[in-house]
């Protein structure tokens, strides 16, 4: 949270860009649930579903796109708009904001293609040994169960896969859904780690 | 691509951008409304780069997602993590484990038996009698193949210059020259025994020779003492990164006869290429933790 109060600042694609303060964002939290905890988690939630919509809708700044979705709200209900449906609200403002990147990026794609050749999707070996060991690294921090876990439901191709994870969700005995969710929570968490590790080659990656 | 419902389905053509907007904004308002739905979408994300990776894709989704996702650094960093999760060495080496360990006999009879079940009474004493048959002479073959492996260890005994097993105290580290899978009808593992007291340092390491056709590596750490506990162990490579390459959590030893144990490592022959790598044992402990037992280093050589 920055600025002494509501502020409006710069941006290249967007008119108005009002930053939230601590009192507007704690409204927000207020708004969201009564109890600030679980505020905080559905805040997180929320924001995790506005990053994804803004990537899948092929937004080039997802991250961007959400926060300023964000503070776009903050400030509607800083200035007192009832709210019936906040998460509905927020996905209406998002569709809105989007809108209006979408024109804003595709000028820009349109200046680019005559500047450079668009970017090609090139399998960089150069640091293909250090994504391994990374990788390695990673899974084998991972506990036993976890590690079985991921690997034999990503062990199988086609057919034999899906025989492979209704098996697998049969021996745990949970929905084969639950076991999908499971696997890509720990999927989640391999992911990040190893995306630490390739940051931070020297292995202080936790 | 193999989906699992038609709701999977309509999630994969949203991420490929193959809906229309008035579907596109039905789902979009499920996934901002339930969490759960959207833990799902997340799901058939992780699986539609996967497929991409496998070759599981229709040309049609394969232009969509190529046309839909390669100009993001993010998704070509996952495209990466999926290609890891698909080939790496490790990954091979969980599974093997695993599959081990699923392959034990208990699990091996109970599934055996499982196919008993709702039959006629005249084939299941058919079946019975035939797998009675089968148990006898595997019983067998197993008296015979002891007998013959009993003797084959008396005869190295009377011979203490073959290099199979290093004695304790003794002078040069034994080098294991495993048969090649052309004099036998099954594949044999390359084998390499570790004793107690043998020579440790990288200079002086054991050698262990594996044929190309080799699939698996068969390690075995012999114990002073014979104990009930699991063991842990871990392989690692000595130079290069510090990566473990291999390890097995629940490795149980068994009895030599003389009171020592004996702990068996099997590795798949893939992660080993030529060099000098380091095993680590350690026992583990009622409360769960790890008790250093031996270390070895041996020399991995490639015909």
């Amino acid at each position: 949270m920055a600025g002494e109060s509501g502020m409006m600042s710069d941006s290249p694609h967007l008119k108005k860009n009002w930053i939230p303060t601590k009192e507007s964002f704690d409204r927000l939290l207020a708004c969201l649930d009564e109890d600030r905890e679980r505020a905080g988690e559905m805040y997180v939630n929320i924001r995790a579903r506005l990053v994804k919509f803004f990537e899948w809708r092929g937004s080039e700044t997802p991250d961007d796109n959400a926060d300023e979705t964000i503070n776009r709200v903050t400030r509607k209900v800083y200035e007192g708009e009832s709210i019936q449906n906040v998460q509905s609200y927020f996905y209406g403002v998002a569709r809105m904001l989007f809108m209006e990147t979408l024109k804003e990026q595709q000028k820009q794609r349109q200046a680019l293609d005559h500047l450079s050749p668009p970017i090609q999707f090139l399998e960089d070996r150069t640091d293909e040994e250090a994504r391994i060991a990374c990788f390695e690294s990673c899974l084998n921090r991972l506990p036993d169960e976890n590690r079985r876990l991921i690997v034999s439901y990503y062990e199988e191709d086609r057919r034999a896969k899906i025989e492979r994870r209704k098996a697998l969700a049969e021996q745990l005995k949970i929905p084969l859904n639950a076991l999908r969710i499971r696997v890509h929570r720990i999927r989640m968490q391999l992911e990040q780690c190893v995306t630490e590790c390739l940051n931070n080659p020297v292995g202080e990656t936790k | 691509m193999v989906q699992n419902s038609d709701k999977d389905r309509l999630i994969t053509r949203y991420l490929l951008r193959d809906l229309s907007d008035e579907e596109q904004v039905r789902l979009e308002e499920e996934y901002f409304g339930d969490e759960d739905f959207f833990e799902q979408m997340l799901v058939a994300e992780d699986d539609l780069i996967d497929d991409y990776v496998r070759g599981e894709l229709s040309t049609r989704e394969r232009e969509l997602f190529e046309k839909r996702f390669m100009f993001s650094e993010k998704v070509r960093r996952r495209l990466e993590f999926a290609r890891l999760l698909k080939h790496s060495p490790a990954v091979a080496a969980t599974v093997e484990t695993t599959r081990a360990r699923e392959s034990e006999p208990v699990k091996r009879w109970r599934s055996s038996l499982a196919f008993l079940r709702a039959q006629n009474p005249i084939l299941q004493f058919a079946q019975v009698a035939l797998l009675l048959l089968f148990v006898a002479l595997a019983l067998f073959s197993v008296a015979r193949w002891r007998s013959s492996s009993e003797r084959r260890q008396t005869l190295a005994q009377q011979e203490p210059s073959q290099p199979q097993v290093q004695q304790p105290g003794g002078t040069q580290p034994p080098t294991v020259n495993v048969p090649s899978n052309q004099s036998s009808k099954e594949p044999l593992p390359a084998t390499l025994l570790l004793v107690p007291g043998s020579i440790r340092s990288a200079d002086e390491a054991h050698t262990l020779t594996i044929p190309t056709d080799a699939d698996r590596v068969l390690v075995q750490i012999i114990l002073e003492q014979d104990s009930d506990r699991l063991y842990r162990a871990e392989i690692r490579k000595v130079q290069g990164q510090d990566v473990v390459l291999w390890k097995d959590d629940a490795l149980q030893s068994q009895s030599t006869g003389s009171g020592e144990g004996m702990v068996d490592l099997k590795i798949p022959a893939k992660l080993l290429t030529a060099g000098d790598y380091k095993v680590k044992l350690g026992g583990i402990t009622e409360d769960q933790k790890i008790e250093a037992v031996a270390d070895y280093t041996f020399r991995v050589v490639r015909k």
